[in-house]
This record gives structure tokens, C-alpha cells and sequence, in this order.
């Protein structure tokens, strides 16, 4: 930066380029210099701003034998948050961030001070992962917050938050959050790695990032990276070994490795008895089973293996088929497609229409389309039914979509030869996943200590606390990311 | 003492776990032969498994080269199976060439994928066996059992024989295994026995409700199921069980891949084109098929390699020692 703060000003504002927004209060000190609080409209407390910053430096008494700018840095200014920068990017990205400059004439360094207003949501209750059980607190817009409630939870010096940022143009700050002696280093390391490697301009949510995580030539429908908007699941993942990432402006953090089992565990199984819970994860296995095959298996078994259905049901079905105008494949695939369309529009309208849409569904397309002979009653049902399924795990809901909708075709077409064949294929490209070198399958395959604690059930928390497993000591984990 | 226990509690749950997987492939057998089958197994078994407690056997070209040879020979022999399966017990109408198409397209990709993603989804696929299981006994009864088929069986040592030779790739693709990285064995080789010592209790329990007169031992625990549930849970328990078929197929082509000290996916590709061109000629010529499918040639093969490989292998290390 400039010694002269005229010409730090006219700089500054050119480069800016007369933005609306920016802002620069100059002052007179009392001893006769220059100075200017440089800021953003809106970003800052202005009461803030008048109380620590200006008032102080114009009604300040300034020594005649003391450096000025030191006197103000330690002396005048009594913000706890300060920080000096030296150049113009620096500045940029801090007044960016809801800070105030102060400028003094003769001086090249600046000083920034946090006086942060902007206007926030606050904590509220994460939409997507609502518990019984536990805190109602949930990741917030503002980085900083979502810190301050991953700390509050784990009082402990081996917490570690690491700050990055990302995104050429947007120079979104990003935090690494870890247990320094539960991590393991090497997956840190490629993390970081990893991230210095994005080559995005923007990074508006933490969605952005997640294609550039995930290991090396795995592209499957299994996301290998796990994002969670509450804090208190970010500290249970954190303990284990895992590494969370907060991005500034999305109220979710994403968590890596992530594996396939997590998909089913949910915060409230810890909070219940471990029967009831232990049930529930059952439930949630044969639920993702019910969504995926499902629609599939009735097709096959009705076109190709009729022997596997009792004779009242065959009779039952074949009278609700011989009216529909549509092979059984087709009118499946236009169901399920038609589910589709009524799912993601009452997902993006008001409220207020998307009841309206479900009543439309419903009672149009549903009732309607059975008593019209267009649609026959059980694929309704068998569609229907393996819709909510796929709801009881939504974080794998997109999966179980494209995949259902493969088996639907694969029944069609080949029996249960098509689905036997599509299922290995799926399974293989499933198990051949790594995240961040632990295997994806893992604890179940490769077989890891402690695999059935708390996975297909769940066990007390005398019996969890023995079994304790960090995430990159998993049997099969390749870590080793050099070679 | 130590090294020497190791192999000879494998091989002794090896021959155990042989009496329900060899069950899948041959059709009906009594527990008769399945123990003369497993006593063979074990004993064949023992100097392999001696021979691949060390570190990192060097196996002579000539016996990698007979190792290829005879487990194409047995994928040919399996990928027949399969399709004799769905085309004929299923009544599906497609032609037992298509399956066989549709069967090794599908293989490519997990063949490309690697040992270890294979190995990794056959526990995936023990997973599913025993969750239909428990679906299929957790229901009410139901009987209409039109679509399975009675044949008689025999007990014959024969039929045993049988049964070791299409046991036998396993075994084998053992002691070729030792080139996979120490650290990395247990987690490809474990998934896999697991999955076999599933299979084993599925079929001790067929055995013990006594209803091994039907052709395939699963078509047998569908029938169990038919009367015991409601409706088509049957069809789960077929599909998900057939997928651990495909997978030890699957294993199969990788010994061979292993075998010849190769992970390419042209040479993936090659194997399965061959296997296809030999599965649809012993489909439909049958002089081909009794000349490729004869159990006497399987006999001496494996036996050669089960016998004569680890005592190369010891000359081997001796004359370069």
C-alpha cells in the first residue's frame, strides 16, 4: 500500500470502481493528521463503528513523541479482533468479510477491525435431519458460527479448526475441523491437498466442492463424501477419525471419509434405547432393499417367473394388467417417472401450491388414472409403497431413483437374469469405491473389528465405548496416497 | 508348530465349507458324496496349502500356464450351469447363448474393477443371502409349488468327484494368490470364505428338512419358502443367491488373471471372449462339450496342479538356493 492516504483512497475507490456500497469516512485527528475508516455499507455495526473506532480517534489526545500509527493500534482502537494488513488484496478480502479499515496519512500498513453487522438467519432447526432426541440447534450461514457451536460441544485443545479459502473470484473462507490425536494425518494431508486443487472462480455452497474430494476415478451413484447439517453429528463423526469441512455460507458441513453404513445412522439411534434403535436400523436396511428392487421385481415376476406368486394374487393381478392399455415395463417406468415430476415440483413450490399439487397427484393422476383403466391398481401400490421407502434413508435417495429405475429395466427386459446381473454390477462398482483410501463397504466389507456394534444394529453404549474404531484403522484402509 | 497349524485348520474348513458350496453347481447330491467330496478336497488341498504359508511362492511358468488353461475350463464349465439354470428351471424363453452373453458382459466390469472390489461384494452379496433368508422364514405360509422341478439323485463317488473338480478353483486360486500384497490377502481372501461358510449352513439346513430330492439345493429352499410364506419371496432368494454365484465366477477369472501375473483390461476382455466362444460351442456341439467338459481331464489337471505344482515350487527354491 501507499504511504499517502489520498492517494490509498483514490486507489482504493478506483478499484472498487465507485461501488455504491463502499464506503470511506475520512477524519482529522486531533493532532492534525489524516485518517479514513473504510468499510462496506451493511457488512459493518455502524453503532459499532462510531463507538470503538471513530469516536476514540477523533476525540483521542495524541502524544507528541509517540509513532502514531502504534499509538492508535495499541492505545485507541480496543476491538479484541485486530489485524494489520500491508496490502491491497488483504484489505479487500477483510472489508469483504464485514471489516473496517483504519488508514492513517504516512502510513503503508492499514488497521483491520472486526465490527461484523451483517444480517444472518440464525440457529435454527436443520430441515433435513429433525430429531426426537437431542439438541435443536443446526449449522447457520456464517462460518464463524457454526465454529463457535462445534467448540462449544468439545471443550478440548486437540480441537482444530484450519482455515482455507477457496474460489479465485469468490474467496470463500473454508475451515478444516479435526481432533488433532484422532486424525489421521495422511488423509489430512491429502484433504488439504485435495482442496489447494480447486480450480473453481465461486464456491456458493459446499455442494461445489464435493466432486473434487472424492478419490481417484470413482465415478458412482455412492457419494462418497457425507454432509450433515448439525453440529452435534459433525463432533461424533470428528471423534472418530474423520475430517469436517464449513463452508462459509452453506449450513451444512461436509465430512470425509464417508461411508456406506452412515447413511443409516442417524443422530436419535445414540439417543434411544439400543432395541428400539437396533430396529430402526433394520428397518432402514430393508426399506433401501424394498425402494431399490421393489418396482423392479414386480416387473420381472410378473412378465417372466409367474410361478413365484400364489395363484389368488396372479389371478388379481392379471385382471388389474388386462385392462391397462401399456406393457407392464412401460406403465411401471411411467408411474414411477410421473412420481418424479409431482415429488420435485411440490419440492420447489410455495407450500401453499404443493398441497395442491399432492392433492392433484393423488387424487387426479392416482384415482383417476385406476378408474380410467390407464394405470392398473398394483403398480401403483408397489410403486408407490417403494417411494416411501426410499425416504426412510434420504441420503440415498437420488441413488436408489436412478438405480430403481435401471431395475425396472433390466426386470423388464431380462427377468430376474437382468436384475441378478445389474445388481452384481452395481454391487461391484459399489465395493470398488475408496473414500479417501477407507473402502466404502467398510466395516462389512472387508470384514473390520466391532462390525456389528453398530452397524445392522445397535449396540448399548458400554459395549460401543469398548469398540471404538478410528476410521482410517479399518481393515483394507490405503492411506498411502504418494503412490 | 504355528505355521503348520494354519493351513491344516484351513484345509480342514475348506472341506467343510465345500459341503454346501459344491451343492450350487453339480445339481442334487446326498450327504454321502458331499463328505466323500469334502474328505477328496481336504486331503488334495493339504501340500497346496503347506506350499502357500510362504511368503511368496514362485510358481514355475509351466504350472501358471496349466492353471489357465484348466480354470477357463471350469468358468466354461460354470458359466453352462448358469445358463441351464435360468434357461431351463426358470422358463425365462431366452436362449441359453444369450444368457451366456448377458452373463459375461456383465462380468467385464467387476473384471476391470479388480480382485479386490469382487471380493468385497461377494460379502455384500452373503449379506443378502442372509437377509432374504430371514425374509423368506419371517413369513406365513403359502403352497403352489407348480414351477419346480423333482428329478431323482444318485449316490455315487462319481458325483462326489464331481463335485471336488468344480470346488477345486477355489482352492487353487489360493496358493496363486500369494502375489497379492500381505496387508491386502486377508481383506480379499476373508470376505470370500465368510461368504462360503454362509453358503455351507444354508445348505446344512436344506439338508436337515431333509428336501434334497429336487434339482438345485436353492430351488429346494424355494420350495421350503413357498410353503412357508405368502407370496414371491421365493424370487428374492433366488436372485440375491445367484449373485454370489456370479461372483465366484467372477473370482475365478481373476486367479486366472493373478495366475499369469496381469491386471489388464484387454487381457480381462480376451479371457471372457474366450470363455464365451467355449461356453456356446459345448452348448451347442457336443462333441466339443464332452471332449472340454470331460471330468477326467479336470480330474488330472487339478490334481497336478494340487500335487505336483508345490513340489516345483520346493525344487524350485532349492536349485536357486
Amino acid at each position: 500500500m501507499l504511504k499517502n492516504l489520498r492517494e490509498n483512497i483514490n486507489f482504493l475507490k478506483s478499484m472498487m470502481d465507485y461501488s455504491v456500497d463502499f464506503t470511506v469516512r475520512e477524519l482529522v485527528l486531533r493532532d492534525g493528521t489524516s485518517a479514513a475508516i473504510f468499510s462496506i455499507d451493511g457488512m459493518v455495526d455502524k453503532t459499532e463503528v462510531t463507538l470503538s473506532i471513530s469516536t476514540p480517534l477523533i476525540t483521542a489526545r495524541i502524544p507528541d513523541d509517540v509513532d502514531l500509527y502504534e499509538f492508535i493500534r495499541d492505545g485507541i482502537v480496543s476491538n479484541c479482533e485486530l489485524v494489520e494488513v500491508s496490502t491491497y488484496q488483504e484489505f479487500v478480502n477483510y472489508i469483504s468479510s464485514g471489516f473496517a479499515a483504519v488508514g492513517i496519512d504516512g502510513y503503508e500498513n492499514m488497521l483491520v477491525i472486526g465490527v461484523q453487522g451483517f444480517p444472518y438467519r440464525g440457529v435454527s432447526e436443520p430441515a433435513s435431519e429433525m430429531v426426537f432426541r437431542g439438541s435443536r440447534e443446526g449449522f447457520s450461514e456464517p462460518i464463524k458460527i457454526n465454529i463457535t457451536m462445534v467448540r462449544r460441544r468439545i471443550k478440548n485443545p486437540d480441537l482444530v479448526f484450519k482455515s482455507m479459502e477457496v474460489g479465485d473470484l469468490s474467496k470463500t473462507p473454508i475451515c478444516l475441523c479435526y481432533i488433532k490425536s484422532a486424525v489421521s494425518s495422511k488423509i489430512l494431508k491429502e484433504l488439504e491437498k485435495r482442496l489447494k486443487a480447486v480450480d473453481l472462480d465461486t464456491v456458493l455452497a459446499s455442494g461445489y466442492l464435493v466432486s473434487y474430494l472424492t478419490d481417484r476415478n470413482s465415478r458412482s451413484l455412492f457419494s462418497t463424501i457425507g454432509v450433515t447439517e448439525r453440529p452435534d453429528t459433525l463432533c461424533g463423526k470428528i471423534t472418530e477419525g474423520r475430517i469436517g469441512i464449513l463452508v462459509d455460507g452453506t449450513p451444512a458441513a461436509i465430512i470425509v471419509p464417508h461411508l456406506f453404513i452412515e447413511n443409516f445412522q442417524s443422530f436419535d439411534d445414540y439417543s434411544n434405547r439400543p432395541y428400539f434403535a437396533s430396529f430402526i436400523r433394520i428397518l432402514k436396511y430393508i426399506s433401501f432393499l424394498l425402494a431399490l428392487y421393489m418396482p423392479g421385481l414386480f416387473v420381472a415376476i410378473t412378465n417372466f417367473h409367474l410361478e413365484y406368486l400364489p395363484t389368488p394374487l396372479l389371478n388379481h393381478i392379471n385382471d388389474a394388467l388386462r385392462i391397462t392399455p401399456f406393457p407392464l415395463m412401460v406403465e411401471v417406468l411411467i408411474v414411477a417417472f410421473m412420481y418424479e415430476v409431482m415429488r420435485e415440483a411440490g419440492l420447489r413450490l410455495p407450500k401453499t401450491l404443493s398441497h395442491a399439487v399432492s392433492i392433484v397427484g393423488a387424487l387426479v393422476i392416482g384415482e383417476t388414472g385406476v378408474s380410467a383403466g390407464l394405470i392398473s391398481a398394483p403398480t401403483l401400490i408397489f410403486v408407490a409403497f417403494s417411494a416411501i421407502c426410499s425416504y426412510v434413508i434420504p441420503e440415498l435417495y437420488g441413488t436408489v431413483t436412478i438405480l430403481k429405475f435401471g431395475y425396472i429395466v433390466a426386470g423388464g427386459m431380462f427377468g430376474l437374469i437382468g436384475i441378478v446381473l445389474l445388481s452384481l454390477v452395481s454391487a461391484v462398482g459399489a465395493c470398488s469405491l475408496n473414500s479417501f483410501g477407507v473402502p466404502y463397504f467398510s466395516p462389512i466389507a472387508p470384514v473390520s473389528k466391532g462390525i456389528m456394534s453398530d452397524n445392522f444394529i445397535r449396540s448399548d453404549w458400554h459395549k460401543l465405548s469398548k469398540h471404538k474404531i478410528k476410521v482410517q484403522n479399518m481393515t483394507g484402509a490405503e492411506t498411502d496416497f504418494e503412490k | 508348530m504355528k505355521n503348520k497349524i494354519g493351513p491344516i485348520q484351513f484345509a480342514v474348513f475348506s472341506g467343510l465349507a465345500s459341503l454346501g458350496f459344491l451343492t450350487m453347481f453339480t445339481g442334487s447330491i446326498s450327504c454321502f458324496s458331499m463328505i466323500i467330496s469334502a474328505v477328496i478336497a481336504f486331503l488334495l488341498i493339504i501340500p497346496t496349502l503347506l506350499i502357500s504359508t510362504r511368503s511368496n511362492p514362485d510358481i514355475p511358468v509351466l504350472f501358471r500356464a496349466v492353471a489357465v488353461v484348466f480354470v477357463i475350463l471350469i468358468t466354461v464349465e460354470l458359466v453352462d450351469e448358469y445358463c441351464e439354470f435360468f434357461a431351463s428351471m426358470v422358463k425365462t424363453g431366452i436362449p441359453k447363448w444369450f444368457i451366456a452373453l448377458l452373463f459375461l458382459i456383465s462380468a467385464l466390469y467387476p473384471c476391470i474393477k479388480g480382485i479386490e472390489a469382487v471380493s468385497r461384494a461377494a460379502m455384500v452379496g452373503a449379506v443378502f443371502v442372509v437377509l432374504a433368508v430371514a425374509l423368506i422364514f419371517a413369513l406365513l405360509p403359502w403352497k403352489d409349488i407348480s414351477g419346480f422341478t423333482d428329478i431323482d439323485h444318485s449316490f455315487s463317488i462319481k458325483r462326489s468327484i464331481d463335485n471336488v473338480i468344480n470346488y477345486s478353483p477355489f482352492l487353487i486360486s489360493i496358493y496363486f494368490f500369494k502375489n497379492i500384497k500381505d496387508n491386502r490377502a486377508r481383506s480379499v481372501t476373508i470376505p470370500f470364505i465368510v461368504m462360503v461358510f454362509i453358503f455351507a449352513a444354508v445348505m446344512c439346513f436344506g439338508k436337515l428338512l431333509s428336501v434334497t430330492e429336487y434339482e438345485f439345493i436353492f430351488y429346494a429352499l424355494s420350495e421350503i419358502s413357498c410353503h412357508i410364506m405368502p407370496m414371491g419371496f421365493s424370487g428374492f432368494f433366488i436372485a440375491f443367491s445367484l449373485i454370489c454365484v456370479y461372483f465366484t465366477v467372477v473370482y475365478f477369472c481373476h486367479s486366472v488373471k493373478l495366475a499369469i501375473k496381469s491386471n489388464t483390461k484387454l487381457l480381462s476382455i480376451a479371457f471372457i471372449l474366450v470363455i464365451y466362444g467355449l461356453s456356446v460351442l459345448t452348448m451347442y456341439n457336443d462333441t466339443a462339450a464332452e471332449i472340454l467338459q470331460n471330468k477326467y481331464m479336470f480330474i488330472g489337471l487339478f490334481a497336478f496342479l494340487a500335487i505336483f505344482s508345490p513340489i516345483a515350487v520346493v525344487i524350485k527354491e532349492k536349485i536357486n538356493a
